[in-house]
């Protein structure tokens, strides 16, 4: 294609409900999409890798724009919140700090005002920035669907590159995360070219829950984006520091089993050594940023 | 009369209106009537096309015309010619200008992606969209040639089915007798560079409307371009006519940076639209296109060596340059020529030889980029003298400074013919000084003891300087009208083509000097033909210098008209009467005046019927006068940066950007300034980010803003800047330009600071731009770096 | 498929009642039927910013943006900036520093500075550079932009003071 091509053609009905959207869904679930934030979708379409005969906006479902906290701790949040809800929200900054400045380093003010969370997991793109995070924190999802509705846990989410495991007729409507200790603390550290607004090279996440002798790591879970073909847990990396001390050798070997996970491939945009790289480096600065933070909370901090 | 408004931070003109929303640009036009053209565009980067099948598209309700080449006029079968000339003693190695330049669609044969192969007309762009899309080409795909070096094997893929090579002229700068100078050099250092191609990117596409005039064949067109009238000379010639039955004119552009300065395909395409269905066309080009089919510039490969004597003094350098032109020659050989005789700079040499070789590939065509081709340049001869200082264990600025032409030479004649025949002789400027008031800016002295401070800390900075001569004020000339109306305010019409450097603005204020009149009280009209019948445009960073000279002198020669009517009605010698605020006063006497106005009238022979003018003075109070430069008026500056390394991730942080500039005296600082630090960004992109990329099949891999990464709020800093002002001899006003010094300095800088700062790993950078994914390959092959990597 | 749909745009104040169809963006909408081609297009994939609108205050590519999904919402264009002829402090700051030179990404930039003053009327150097992180400009280098949105800011807090 060798021109940006104006939207393809398509009927348009805005839902107001989840029940309306679930109807509209399964009437013709593989010849409609369902338009949140529009970020992707829409260049998607420009592109023609998508012309969805029939485009439901969600914009007026305003039953999926909203931050709870729940009763046991922990919290959820509607598939239409925006990244700009999640930077700016005082329980998500206080309770799930990491959510909070990933997105902060995602696009501009204008992308970051519109995209869904809910668009950013459905999208399953291995260099979304949200999964690995999330993955960190031991998220699901709620998905609905004509027969009903079912929690999945993120990590399961993306069984391959660029699919999810929601059926055609299934929507995405929330995103529940568990409660989190007070010893505990994440940080995500992605790397790209320019110093914002394009495309996650590499991206790591490290969420750790500290011993209560604030001196060894009860457990710890890392994530990475664009490391493999979908966003990937790195199981072994997160283990091994399990009962141990923060110590520059146990990092090392900390990152080296994440280089050791991850399948990052080559592209004109970064080759693959040069990725692996950045998994060792960026698990290494999340991991020990993630750890201060516990220990500056700990100490008397926010939490 | 003293200089009142010129050298003032005069605010802009030109703002108020594009601030809220009144701005003009070609895809703001209205016209009865309109409709909307969309291209069909070649997939493959080689391909010889068999058939193009467009009955579908020409069946599609609200498609007007479906255009291939054999649709087009006659006239406009042929090639689109070449917009430079190419010097008598370049050795070409085609048989004639059609083999290495571009039918407006398609003949037999594409050469890119994006090259044009049909056009289709439509109601809207929706439908025209839609239309192209049914149009079938049959193609058969042929190899490509995608890499410039790869290109000129034996047994290389041909980038045209019709050249018996890619090899398509070669030319040679040489003065001396450098292989005796490299034969008794104590010091003999090489480099091997690469700088990759980028594109303009301004934020304003391309774009053209046209409309003919059916009752008299007039053809107007709208265009976002920078040399009005080079296109309607090319669109006469495409379309069979002369030259007075096209008028081109420029309405607001959102940005040149070069490309725009020639006429492209679609342009006399759309005009053959708009004459053939005698109904306004217009086409925009939108962001892809720019990326595939807007010429582009910076491919090139150096291997270069320079020789010293036992006290570091530059002896002699010599060595080769490979350009890769992409698939034609749209501007000739202007870029690579310019680079090369840009690489000589500021310094002393006495020997000097370079061979260029300029090779064709299955890419973009290359014409010009803010700085065309001397960012190159300046980049091969600084990275010369950073190794030379770094292998002698010498302070780089001390070896420059040593090498330096001083101003007591000037003007002084480097030795080297230039494109035209005419050998480049350097003005005015102080080289030492320029240097030496941007290390003081930087705090080049006192950086080491930081340097060494931060790398205890584990921090890596480093400082890099980059000093450049850039030849600015391009001839042959530039026109302009000054014309006093009735009202008594005063119009401006200039050759110039302003693409948002505030042109209006600076010609009013050479203007407003001569003829004592307030700002407010000038209208500046650019970028028509129709409004003044010469011109030459706005490229080359030549208006101030080519257009503000004719500005002065139109001026002056109308101000010699009011005075000589005023010494008339005031009854007074010239010498006692002064002008301001559109009158002419009596000096000492506050009542006796004459407005212009009133002079107007007195220029007309009165305002009625039945008065006399003298013979020997031409009736009205206006003048249009050329300004013929002999020469170019060359510029120069000192750029001067800090970065940190981050080694874990490669990421490059610009701490600091210090450039002193000389462009001769500064119509307007406010606007100067903006072109610095605009200019200088863009050479933050050239160094850091921008990456056109091409696949091996030659497909490009880089056609969105999400893949081509322009510099961002984030990633420019704030450039201090040092004005130095060594007036020009070569014209009138003393100005030289100011538009790309900003940029031509900035890559060899940032890559030497970038190089300082991992002196611990000693590597060696030779190209731009230097991602991080590249500088994390270049300092994982350091032995250094395994050990201390974070 | 449905080609026309009425909708009712609230742009700067004014009420405009269309019939479009469903797949075009509120920058087209601007621009080709309300005429209001202050907003600018460069790359559609809300990459640049130059389409920049102000929806109920907070900035949005108005190349992403359904024209229907823009409904019941109040929509600022460039157009709707100055008051009255009388230029926004932030537009006579543009102008006084050199801010502008093309002007094409000038609307958009303006447009984003406004809604970052709204929210945080005293920002720092960093964070207006980031709130402009959306906007390519290729002539200014950005510093005089950062330097007129400081400019502006200190300009209203003083105008609040004495108001």
């Amino acid at each position: 294609m060798t021109y940006l091509r104006r939207l393809p053609k398509f009927e348009y009905v805005g839902a107001r409900s989840v029940r309306e959207v679930s109807d509209l869904l399964a009437r013709r679930p593989d010849e409609t999409r369902l338009l949140a934030g529009g970020t992707d979708l829409i260049l998607q379409m420009r592109r023609r890798e998508v012309a969805p005969r029939y485009l439901v906006g969600l914009k007026g479902v305003s039953e999926l724009a909203f931050v709870r906290q729940q009763e046991d701790g922990g919290m959820t949040m509607g598939a239409l919140t925006t990244f700009q809800d999640i930077e700016t929200s005082p329980l998500i900054r206080e309770k799930y700090g990491i959510l909070s400045q990933t997105a902060s380093q995602i696009g501009g003010v204008e992308i970051r005002g519109v995209a869904t969370i809910g668009g950013n997991l459905m999208g399953a793109q291995p260099c979304s920035d949200f999964p690995a995070p999330l993955i960190t924190l031991g998220a699901k999802v709620k998905l609905v669907g004509k027969d009903g509705e079912r929690l999945v846990a993120l990590e399961d989410f993306f069984p391959e590159y660029g699919r999810t495991v929601a059926a055609p007729d299934e929507i995405l409507t929330e995103i529940l995360l568990p409660a989190t200790s007070k010893l505990s603390g994440g940080c995500y550290l992605k790397f790209h070219d320019r110093h914002a607004m394009d495309m996650t090279i590499t991206g790591a996440a490290a969420f750790v829950t500290l011993n209560d002798d604030r001196q060894t790591c009860s457990e710890l879970k890392i994530a990475l984006s664009s490391s493999a073909p979908v966003p990937k847990r790195v199981k072994k990396a997160g283990a091994f520091l399990q009962g141990k001390k923060l110590t520059e050798d146990a990092l090392e070997e900390t990152a080296a089993l994440a280089c050791q996970e991850a399948e990052p491939r080559s592209s004109w945009r970064a080759r693959r050594e040069f990725r692996l790289e950045l998994i060792r480096g960026l698990t290494k600065r999340a991991v020990r940023q993630a750890w201060e933070e516990v220990m500056a909370t700990a100490n008397g901090g926010r939490k | 009369m003293g200089a009142k408004e010129i050298g003032a931070r005069v605010k802009r003109r030109e703002d108020a209106a594009l601030l809220v929303g009144r701005g003009s640009y070609v895809g703001d036009l209205r016209l009865a009537g309109m409709l909307d053209a969309a291209f069909v565009r070649s997939p493959h980067a080689h391909a010889l096309v068999r058939s193009i099948r467009a009955e579908a598209a020409r069946r599609l309700p609200g498609v007007h015309a479906v255009l291939t080449l054999a649709d087009l006029p006659a006239s406009m079968q042929v090639p689109i010619p070449m917009a430079s000339v190419i010097p008598a003693a370049v050795e070409k190695l085609y048989a004639s200008e059609a083999e290495v330049t571009q039918y407006c669609l398609a003949r037999d044969e594409v050469c890119y992606v994006g090259q044009t192969v049909a056009v289709v007309v439509a109601d809207d762009r929706y439908v025209a969209e839609d239309a192209a899309e049914l149009v079938e080409v049959e193609y058969d795909v042929l190899d490509s040639a995608s890499d410039p070096q790869g290109a000129l094997g034996n047994g290389a893929v041909l980038s045209h089915v019709r050249l018996p090579s890619n090899l398509a002229c070669r030319l040679r700068l040489a003065k001396g007798d450098v292989d005796a100078a490299f034969q008794r050099a104590a010091h003999v250092f090489r480099e091997s560079l690469h700088t990759h191609r980028g594109s303009a990117s301004p934020m304003e596409g391309r774009g053209v409307a046209a409309a003919l005039d059916t009752a008299t064949g007039t053809l107007t067109v709208w265009s976002s371009a920078q040399t009005p009238h080079n296109n309607q000379r090319v669109l006469a010639e495409l379309m069979g006519g002369s030259l007075e039955m096209v008028r081109v004119i420029v309405p607001d552009v959102g940005g040149g940076f070069g490309p725009k300065a020639i006429c492209y395909a679609e342009e006399a395409v759309v005009a053959a639209c708009a004459a053939v269905l005698a109904r306004p066309v217009r086409w925009l080009e939108d962001r892809r296109e720019h990326f595939i089919a807007t010429t582009q510039e910076r491919d090139q490969y150096w291997e270069v060596e320079i020789a010293l004597d036992r006290d570091a003094r530059i002896l002699g350098v010599r060595g080769r340059m490979l350009h890769d032109n992409g698939a034609y020659l749209p501007l000739g050989l202007i870029t690579p020529h310019t680079g090369a005789a840009t690489m000589h700079g500021p310094y002393e040499i006495a020997n000097f030889h370079l061979d260029v070789s300029v090779v064709l590939t299955n890419k973009v065509p290359v014409s010009v980029v803010r700085g065309a081709g001397r960012p190159e340049g300046v980049f091969a001869m600084e990275r010369l003298m950073d190794r030379a200082a770094r292998s002698l264990g010498m302070d780089p600025a001390d070896l420059r400074r040593r090498n330096l032409i001083r101003p007591e030479q000037m003007p002084y004649s480097i030795g080297l013919v230039y494109r035209h025949g005419e050998t480049v002789t350097y003005d005015s400027g102080d080289y030492p000084a320029s240097q030496a008031k941007a290390l003081e800016l930087a705090g080049y002295d006192a950086f080491a003891s930081r340097q060494a401070d931060a790398l205890r800390a584990g921090r890596y900075i480093g400082i890099g300087v980059a000093n450049f001569v850039e030849g600015t004020g391009l001839g042959p000339f530039e026109g302009a009208t000054v014309r006093v109306l009735p009202s008594g305010k005063v119009h401006v019409i200039a050759g110039c083509c302003p693409q948002g450097q505030g042109h209006k603005t600076a010609l009013a204020q050479v203007c407003a000097d001569q003829l004592g009149v307030r700002l407010d009280d000038i209208t500046v009209v650019t970028g028509d033909t129709g409004a003044i019948p010469m011109g030459v445009g706005t490229i080359a960073s030549r208006s101030g210098a080519n257009a503000g000279s004719a500005v002065l002198l139109a001026g002056a020669e109308v101000r010699k008209r009011i005075l000589r009517l005023a010494c008339k009605n005031l009854e007074a010698r010239e010498d006692d009467l002064e002008l301001s605020e559109g009158r002419v006063h009596l000096k000492g006497d506050p009542a006796a005046s004459v407005s212009f106005s009133e002079l107007y009238r007195a220029a007309l022979g009165g305002a009625r019927l039945g008065g006399w003018l003298s013979p020997e003075i031409p009736p009205g109070l206006e003048a249009t006068t050329y300004f013929t430069p002999r020469q170019s008026a060359f510029c120069n500056g000192t750029h001067v940066t800090e970065v940190e390394v981050d080694i874990g991730t490669g990421r490059i942080r610009i701490e600091r950007y210090v450039v002193v500039h000389d462009c001769g005296r500064v119509i307007n600082p406010l606007i100067v300034e903006g072109q610095v630090q605009g200019g200088v960004a863009h050479g933050v992109g050239n160094a850091l980010l921008e990456f056109m990329g091409y696949d091996d099949d030659a497909q490009p891999l880089t056609a969105t803003f999400l893949d081509y990464l322009l510099p961002n709020a984030a990633c420019v800093p704030r450039v201090e800047i040092g004005h130095l002002e060594s007036p020009s001899p070569i014209n009138p006003l003393g100005v030289k330009g100011a538009g790309e010094g900003g940029t031509i300095g900035a890559p060899a800088a940032i890559i030497a600071a970038i190089e300082n700062a991992l002196k611990p790993f000693d590597i060696a950078i030779s190209e731009f731009p230097l991602t991080p994914r590249r500088l994390i390959e270049l300092l994982s092959r350091s032995a250094k770096w395994g050990a201390l990597a974070p | 498929m449905k080609q026309l749909l009425p909708i009712s745009l609230n742009v700067n104040g004014d009420s405009y009642d269309i019939a479009i169809p469903p797949w075009r963006t509120l920058l087209e909408v601007l621009r080709e039927n309300l005429g209001l081609t202050g907003t600018k297009k460069s790359c559609l994939e809300g990459q640049c910013g130059a389409c920049t609108v102000l929806l109920d205050g907070k900035p949005v590519n108005s190349c992403l943006l359904l024209a229907v999904e823009a409904q019941g919402k109040e929509i600022t264009t460039i157009e709707g900036l100055a008051r009255d002829g009388v230029l926004h402090p932030l537009q006579k700051a543009f102008v006084e520093h050199g801010a502008i030179q093309c002007g094409f990404c000038s609307p958009g930039m303006a447009l984003a500075a406004k809604a970052l003053l709204d929210r945080n009327p005293n920002p720092s150097e960093d964070e207006v550079r980031h709130a402009i992180v959306g906007h390519l400009c290729r002539c200014t280098g950005y510093f005089q932009i950062i330097e007129a949105i400081r400019d502006a800011a200190a300009e209203m807090a003083r105008k609040d003071v004495q108001a």
